[in-house]
């Protein structure tokens, strides 16, 4: 590509540039586009929840909380299966003899 | 209304001094935008986004520099901003076909023209638009404020919050790396 022009000329191409403007009504334009914004705030964050990639990630945290919760009952069951013999024999102790009031002479 | 006056008006959500900022600024705005995109549309798009933005973030503005100077430091970010976010998207876009059926090619990135450079000066300007994008970052934010903005080296200098002599400097080495790109690009 042959150019009339040197690397100088080209250079100083921009001197006495005047200022560009947007194209009329900016005004109102921005004011449109700030209303869809705080209005698509929703919409926006309905289309995140409806994204496979957030839903598998919601499904995962589930899972995983119900796993927690699973496993930590679990444990809990057993420490309540091992105490109930003590629970059992300590109630069979205090009711040894359930007849003992009527033994009593009125 | 005094600058005090707008921004506490701006700080308060006032509409009206919103819309004065909007009316006194929007052609700095623009035209900062413009000189890195290139690109009218988009560069109404981001301009609209750096009102936004400054409507949003005006309590963190500490009054420690000018109003325009910060202005000008939102119009500057959220245009590299623009440009990062397309640049990436590019990269993925791989799969869009650059080449047609019969090998013609589709994409083509048409010259830019600034709407204020003067007639005789529309072709070496558009050569120029399209070197400035070969250059580093911080050497076209000064060649674009100074050249295509028409600031001094000292508000160039407050934007880029560096000193004088730094901005002298990336001014410098803008010009001799944009006489290298020229004499690359075309056979002179």
């Amino acid at each position: 590509m042959k150019i009339k022009h040197t690397p100088e000329d080209i250079i100083n191409s921009l001197e006495g540039i005047g200022r560009a403007e947007p194209s009329p009504y900016f005004y109102t334009r921005l004011q449109a586009k700030i209303a869809k914004e705080d209005n698509g705030f929703v919409i926006s964050y309905l289309k995140l929840l409806m994204k496979p990639s957030y839903s598998i990630a919601v499904a995962l945290l589930f899972i995983l909380i119900n796993g927690y919760f699973l496993m930590t009952n679990v444990v809990q069951e057993n420490t309540f299966d091992e105490n109930t013999p003590n629970i059992a024999a300590e109630y069979v102790q205090q009711n040894l003899n359930p007849y003992e009031n009527l033994t009593e002479t009125p | 209304m005094t600058e005090q006056e707008l921004i506490i008006g701006l700080k308060q959500k006032d509409e009206g001094a919103f819309r004065e900022l909007v009316s006194t600024r929007q052609n700095l705005v623009f035209n900062t935008v413009l000189g890195f995109l290139q690109n009218q549309e988009d560069a109404e798009d981001v301009s609209q986004d750096v009102f936004i933005k400054i409507l949003e973030s005006i309590g963190q503005f500490k009054g420690e520099s000018a109003l325009s100077t910060w202005v000008y430091r939102v119009s500057v970010t959220s245009a590299l901003e623009f440009l990062r976010r397309k640049k990436r998207k590019k990269r993925f876009g791989f799969m869009s076909p650059l080449w047609g059926e019969n090998n013609e090619q589709t994409v083509e990135l048409p010259d830019f023209h600034h709407p204020g450079v003067a007639l005789d000066k529309r072709e070496s300007a558009a050569i120029l638009f399209k070197a400035i994008k070969k250059l580093p970052e911080n050497q076209q934010i000064a060649f674009i404020l100074n050249k295509v903005e028409g600031l001094s080296y000292q508000e160039v200098a407050e934007i880029m919050n560096t000193t004088l002599s730094a901005v002298e400097s990336l001014l410098h080495r803008a010009r001799t790396n944009l006489k290298e790109i020229l004499k690359k690009i075309y056979t002179l």
